[in-house]
């Protein structure tokens, strides 16, 4: 287990320098520099302060050498467009707005899929069935987006329920939290029927229900533990996918966070934001994989069994 | 008020007593009548009622100003700024392209702009120019302060623009007309060598490179910096509340990257400009029209980008549509040519741009395309502008949609039916616009000539087209700085962002831009952009018409039309958010049943 942790983990660090190695090289050679917003472009003397300012006049080796070297020491230099602060101080101070919004949609659409995947699966092509598998399809194709303008007008602007932006109390949260989870409902309704039938199928339940257990006991004893390999494996790393932002829900509703920051920076040609960006979700997408893998094992024993017998 | 009565007085008024009741007895009927003179002497009380007319107020804000009797309670006098937050400064003096805010709200400029987008003297009291026009001074008010309380210097305007001058500002093209701005800028000349001087505490000289008639319009954005906090805490003193330092009505009271800023009124402001709201907060916001429905944003701009369906439900709905204000175009679109000798031929040749200028029915192509949104631009004014000459410019060659005409010039230039002639691409900033579309298919459908439309962002556009002049054709839109003709015609002085040099037109222009005479001067400006036009340096597209929607419950200059019937998004957006407030009016309650 410490030598498969090991590997993993210097396989996550090649990873990382390849890739800061690739975003360092692409972002630099996008035509367009940080300083060539202006409408009559600054001369090449206005262009050359700037540039030795930030330590951009330098060869692109030493300047990705000298990056690295503070990175290591999670110093990931200061954003051309926050000097004031630095890009990790920038990104920590994102990040909880981007998770707390990310986490509550994923507990949402985990809840109200898995909910609804379970009951498709009990009721196999029935009528239950085929209206669930009907909204995953509609539902997951509802751009969340469009789908956070319609609550807006519905439960911000006619009805006045709750607030149609900003960041304030739990009120707030409601109408983004709700759009962004939504369509993510879909997809987790769809994958937990499929894991369930597979299973509900499988010889080992036909046995169970034989020896005279109830379905309820069935389908959470013997069914779902046996699903929760596939459905772990593409349902965990949801959370960091949707904990880091997203651009189309912090737009509509006028959330801070890591998504639009993003987004913006790329079209800012901020450089050390992209890369402290990306590079942090690097990590976090490559450590929940990481967690995922633990998990199998605590999940299914046979995993630890089969890597003992390797 | 109290009057001690004379003997002569009391004696003829009991006199005239005496007589009414002796007549009034008499009438009467009384049977006896007995005249006694008594003699008092007493203190009578005067007293004197007038009916005085006390205009009614609304509250009392902060700086001790009453606002209008329409006015809602002070907690609600809020006003919401949108940003990202995602920009570097907070002065503007220290960047433009890379400012977290476009107003004028923390600091004085010399210059304002009124609703109207008449200058007004702001941190000036008043301007003057020499008599051979070589420089204006600038007479400050005294009454201003920073918020540390030091007193706003002319040494302190002085400061600023060398400073900023000297440290490659990336607007600082802008001041190109002050003396040895641009030498300044390039680091050809030290700072102290610009043209810009504090006679004394409170009178700031401005020399030009030549007479500069307009100069006190260029001078609504310049604002002074804190030399003082700037010295003690660092070029990024002016986003952090505690060692920030303002001289504008609005002082920073938190600043936060992800959330946003917070303002509040500046209790010793003593300048002219008149705020009534209470706290100002800037950072996300909610987009969309809903949002705007539901109050969470101040306004919402309605376009040609915007989906059909939602400009039917804006008109179709009777408050969003009163809500409507149409704005002024001061953007005009146009298309460039690069045509320096040699550089992308035949675009040098005068036949071939005319060529591609006479294939294109502008006014049909306008009119099709814009669906209301647009006006055909027939030179690089917009119309309403200072000095718009549309009308003459319609007529110019140029502007003349005439396909056999062109076909001729074509054909004369060695490319008859558009044979051989060069596949060029028009590089268009961010988007390719259904106008550059339909100008593409009138090129190939009049001229039989094929010209590829290529997309760039924002800042590759710029290093491809304006720093490394790789475009042989390219599509932009330039809008306003300030309210005078050269702000669209100097860009295109030599020296500016064209990819090609016409020194005799700017020599032309720089004589006719200096002329202190105004009417002469406007005269000789019409004549310049007719050159300018004529010389097929570019070809004027469309200019852009937008609505702003913004609640009716909104109050003030600032929400009132400007002369032209135009709302002025542009004065507003750049003012201190003064002459505005939130009324008590019930015109939006329909919008929410």
């Amino acid at each position: 287990m410490l030598r498969y942790t090991l590997n993993r983990l210097l396989g996550i660090m090649v990873m990382l320098i390849l890739l800061s190695i690739v975003t360092f090289v692409l972002s630099r050679t996008v035509p367009g520099g940080p300083f060539g917003k202006a409408e009559v472009p600054m001369s090449k003397v206005q262009m050359d302060q700037f540039y030795e300012k930030y330590g951009l006049d330098k060869p692109i080796l030493e300047q990705y050498l000298t990056w690295l070297s503070q990175a290591v020491r999670l110093d990931f230099g200061v954003p051309f467009t926050a000097p004031e602060t630095t890009v990790t101080g920038l990104i920590m101070k994102l990040l909880p707005y981007s998770a707390l919004v990310g986490f509550l949609a994923c507990v949402f659409a985990l809840t109200l899929g898995i909910i609804l995947g379970m009951i498709a699966a009990a009721n196999p092509n029935g009528w239950v069935d085929n209206s669930i598998v009907t909204y995953s399809i509609v539902a997951g194709s509802i751009p969340s987006f469009v789908l956070g303008f319609v609550v807006v007008y519905v439960f911000s602007a006619k009805l006045g329920w709750f607030p149609g932006g900003g960041w304030g109390g739990p009120e707030h949260l409601v109408l983004p939290v709700f759009a962004y989870g939504f369509p993510a409902s879909a997809g987790v309704a769809r994958w937990t029927r499929q894991c369930l039938v597979d299973i509900i199928n499988s010889d080992f339940v036909r046995t169970a229900y034989a020896k005279g257990l109830q379905q309820s006991r069935v389908m959470s004893k013997h069914v779902l533990r046996n699903a929760l390999i596939p459905m772990v494996t593409s349902f965990l790393p949801m959370f960091p996918g949707m904990m880091t932002g997203s651009i189309f829900i912090e737009q509509v509703f006028g959330l801070p966070g890591l998504g639009k920051q993003f987004v913006l920076a790329s079209t800012n040609r901020d450089y050390p934001l992209v890369l402290g960006i990306t590079i942090f979700w690097a990590v976090l997408i490559s450590a929940t994989y990481f967690i995922t893998d633990i998990l199998y094992g605590v999940i299914d024993p046979r995993v630890r069994i089969s890597e003992r017998a390797a | 008020m109290s009057k001690k009565l004379s003997r002569r007085e009391l004696l003829k008024g009991t006199a005239l007593v005496a007589g009414s009741a002796a007549a009034t007895a008499a009438l009467s009927g009384c049977t006896k009548v007995v005249t006694q003179v008594v003699e008092v002497e007493k203190e009578v009380e005067k007293v004197v009622t007038q009916v005085v007319e006390v205009e009614k107020t609304g509250p009392i804000n902060s700086f001790g100003l009453a606002l209008p009797p329409d006015a809602r309670p002070l907690d609600q006098q809020v006003w919401k700024i949108g940003s990202d937050m995602t920009a570097a400064h907070g002065h503007w003096m220290k960047s433009l392209y890379n400012l977290l805010w476009g107003n004028t709200m923390h600091d004085e400029p010399l210059v304002g702009l009124d609703y109207n987008n008449d200058p007004f003297p702001c941190g000036a009291e008043s301007w003057q120019i020499a008599e051979d026009g070589s420089y204006w001074d600038f007479p400050l008010r005294k009454e201003l302060v920073w918020t540390d309380g030091t007193p706003v210097t002319a040494h302190d305007y002085e400061w600023t623009l060398k400073w900023t001058m000297g440290n490659g500002y990336d607007f600082g093209w802008y001041y190109s007309d002050v003396k040895n701005a641009m030498p300044v800028l390039n680091r050809e000349m030290d700072p102290s060598e610009l043209g810009v001087e504090a006679l004394d505490d409170y009178t700031l000289r401005i020399y030009t490179n030549f007479p500069c008639p307009y100069l006190p319009m260029v001078m609504c954005f310049y604002m002074p910096m804190s030399k003082t906090a700037f010295d003690a805490h660092g070029e990024m003193y002016e986003l952090d509340p505690a060692t920030y330092n303002g001289c504008g009505p609005w002082t920073l009271t938190k600043f936060d990257r992800a959330t946003g800023c917070e303002f509040e009124l500046f209790k010793d402001y003593k300048g002219v400009r008149k705020v009534y709201f209470e706290k100002c907060i800037m950072g996300p916001m909610a987009g969309g029209l809903a949002a705007y429905m539901a109050g969470d944003v101040p306004s919402y701009g309605m376009g040609a980008g915007t989906p059909p369906g939602e400009q039917a439900f804006i008109n179709t709905n009777p408050v969003l549509r009163g809500e409507s204000h149409p704005v002024a175009p001061n953007i005009t679109s146009y298309l460039g040519f690069s045509m320096d000798p040699g550089k992308f031929p035949p675009l040098d040749n005068y036949d071939v741009r005319l060529a591609l200028c006479k294939a294109v029915d502008k006014e049909t192509m306008v009119g099709a395309v814009g669906k209301g949104f647009a006006l055909p631009a027939w030179g690089i004014l917009p119309p309403g502008f200072v000095n718009y000459n549309g009308d003459v410019l319609k007529q110019q060659d140029c502007n003349v949609f005439d396909v056999e005409a062109a076909r001729q010039l074509l054909s004369k230039a060695g490319y008859p039916d558009g044979k051989d002639f060069p596949e060029f691409e028009v590089y268009c900033r961010t988007t390719i616009t259904p106008y550059m579309e339909a100008a593409q298919a009138a090129w190939k459908e009049n001229l039989g000539i094929t010209i590829q439309l290529k997309a760039l962002d924002y800042a590759s556009y710029g290093e491809q087209v304006w720093t490394n002049k790789l475009a042989p054709m390219y599509r932009v839109e330039y809008s306003l700085d300030y309210f005078d003709p050269s702000t669209f015609l100097n860009v295109f002085r030599d020296g500016g962002r064209h990819p090609h040099s016409n020194p005799e037109w700017t020599a032309n222009y720089n004589i006719a831009n200096a002329t202190l005479d105004p009417v002469k001067r406007m005269e000789l400006l019409k004549q310049s952009e007719m050159d300018l036009v004529n010389s097929l340096c570019f070809y004027g597209l469309q200019c852009d018409i937008s609505y702003e929607l913004f609640p009716c419950t909104l109050g003030g200059d600032f929400a009132t039309p400007d002369r032209n019937g135009f709302l002025n998004g542009y004065a507003r957006g750049r003012s201190a958010y003064n002459d505005l407030y939130w009324t008590t009016s019930t015109c939006r309650d329909s919008l929410e049943k």
